[in-house]
């Protein structure tokens, strides 16, 4: 099974799916059968799109650690 | 008392506590009573792995002896509870093959609150796989089975915990949440069932699924019960990093005081696009019921659901292949294929979108305390889906990886705001469904007040299954 190009982000750059999961796999120490694998490959887009929507929804001009720390404390 | 009546059975946790206390129910034949429903019945539910004979008996008559001696714990002492089977207490599974041989060592920060408190434990309940996924019939524990229609899943992943209670196998029971899991099954057994503060009850001695986004709360016939568990569940825990050192304000003080002049934000734009119309129905009339009751009520600003996913999955699944890393390794076989897919899935999640989707969260959080300072309460249908059919074989990837599923717990696990699932009516084909309603942290008795509101007004908890 081959996983074929992934496009992720904004057109930033095109990569093999399969590449990508195998080499991830293989650095947390997972070895999963060839059918397993292949279903992760065909999911892999999904979680690249994940982290567009994530980088979306960010206030970057916030700085989270002090906002938390302020709100929490006039809920109160 | 060698059977228990169908209509003792149903009782509120509330009212049989009431009982117990004036020595016209004892412990010991009640929880006799109940351990025979549970044999006669539970074949078909399926709510327990385990259940505790010869010690909920020796407990009983300790607590009945007790009683007898002048000394009353309060409303949980003598009533037969159970817990959600991946909370520490002797044989504990968490519904895995991998686990099928555990036996705690010792028990839960939450079980000894309860036995402090004098409750019974009945025994052990049924869940998914660790806590995530979707049972079939292929599972490795048989799935719990919803008393209202026991071809249908019950919810999870407290399905054990929603089935026992709505079937009368227990008063109350103790399950755990970390995007729905008690919320969903309260839903769709027609109970009640909370997921408290962030912190607000000890998570030492249940197995993690996220650090953090894992609560524990309690699931019960009525709004009233919960506060009664939650009462004797709650309070810090040094032993529980994530444990808030709070005070524990009275859970029953002020919750007949009813909601007249409060105002209750709907985030329409969360669930109105992806829900149901039959749940979206039954939700609006509780709304108009809740406005007939005095609320006023308020359109706030929300997220959309495939947002809300986008930000709770990646913490979710990173968390817990952080958990289950090590065994993923060794022995992943002895995963089931789903599972192990989903922890091999949190794999390939980047470091970088995880600590964006925890700024993600801390935004959100922030966002919806602004909120609150027009507000005082949130209300959503809890799920925008019905239960379907018990499955021959898993969802797989798609559903979980699904950024349109309408399921709508997850945004109050992210911000850790109490809320709680209450029964809202009946659809068509009979099965229940609920709405939830949510508060600023630390406000539970405020979740407890509009809830026991709603419900005081429209008991649907009188309606039972036709076992």
């Amino acid at each position: 099974v081959t996983g074929g190009p992934t496009r992720y982000g904004k057109g930033e750059s095109t990569v093999d799916s399969r590449q990508i999961v195998e080499a991830k796999l293989a650095e947390a120490g997972i070895r999963l059968s060839a059918e397993d694998v292949a279903e992760l490959v065909r999911v892999y887009p999904k979680l690249q799109m994940w982290r567009a929507t994530v980088q979306g929804l960010l206030d970057q001009e916030s700085e989270p650690a002090v906002t938390f720390g302020a709100a929490r404390r006039g809920a109160r | 008392m060698s059977t228990i009546s169908q209509e003792l059975a149903y009782l509120p946790l509330a009212d049989v506590a009431d009982q117990v206390r004036q020595r016209r129910l004892s412990p010991v034949e009640l929880t006799q009573a109940m351990l025979s429903r549970i044999s006669r019945l539970d074949g078909r539910v399926n709510a327990y792995y385990t259940v505790f004979e010869e010690q909920a008996l020796a407990d009983a008559r300790a607590a009945e002896a007790e009683i007898a001696s002048g000394i009353y714990r309060g409303p949980l002492h003598g009533i037969p509870l159970a817990v959600k089977d991946i909370v520490a207490l002797g044989p504990t599974t968490a519904g895995s093959r991998l686990r099928k041989d555990y036996v705690a060592e010792a028990p839960a920060a939450v079980v000894s609150k309860l036995k402090d408190a004098g409750a019974i434990i009945l025994g052990k309940l049924a869940t998914y796989e660790f806590a995530l996924g979707t049972p079939t019939l292929a599972s490795y524990q048989p799935p719990a089975r919803n008393p209202w229609d026991l071809n249908v899943d019950p919810g999870g992943s407290s399905s054990g915990s929603g089935a026992a209670v709505a079937a009368g196998l227990a008063f109350g029971a103790i399950g755990t949440d970390t995007g729905g899991s008690i919320r969903w099954p309260a839903f769709c057994c027609g109970i009640a069932g909370i997921k408290p503060t962030y912190g607000r009850v000890s998570r030492r001695g249940v197995f993690p699924l996220s650090w953090n986004l894992d609560h524990i709360g309690p699931m019960a016939r009525t709004v009233l019960d919960c506060a009664l568990m939650l009462q004797a569940c709650a309070g810090y825990d040094p032993l529980d990093g994530g444990s808030a050192d709070e005070p524990v304000p009275s859970y029953t003080e002020g919750i007949e005081d009813g909601i007249a002049e409060l105002r209750i934000g709907v985030p329409w734009g969360l669930f109105q696009e992806s829900c149901d119309p039959a749940i979206l129905a039954l939700f609006e009339n509780a709304v108009e019921r809740m406005r007939g009751l005095g609320a006023e009520i308020a359109s706030v600003e929300s997220l959309r659901i495939h947002e809300l996913t986008a930000a709770h999955w990646p913490i979710m699944v990173t968390d817990a292949t952080a958990y289950h890393l090590a065994d993923l390794q060794q022995r992943p076989e002895e995963y089931s294929r789903t599972f192990r897919l989903y922890m091999a899935a949190g794999a390939l999640v980047e470091a970088t979108t995880y600590l964006q989707a925890q700024r993600v969260r801390e935004q959100i959080r922030g966002h919806m305390l602004q909120q609150l300072g027009s507000v005082d309460l949130f209300m959503t249908p809890t799920v925008g889906m019905m239960p379907g059919p018990i499955r021959a074989e898993p969802l797989g990837l798609d559903f979980m990886l699904s950024d349109n599923v309408p399921f709508y717990p997850g945004l109050f696990n992210l911000t850790g705001f109490p809320a709680m699932s209450v029964p809202c009516g009946f659809t068509e084909a009979g099965l229940p469904v609920g709405f939830q309603i949510a508060a600023a942290p630390f406000a539970e008795a405020l979740v407890f007040r509009a809830g026991h509101a709603y419900e005081r007004s429209q008991p649907w908890w009188q309606r039972h299954p036709p076992l």
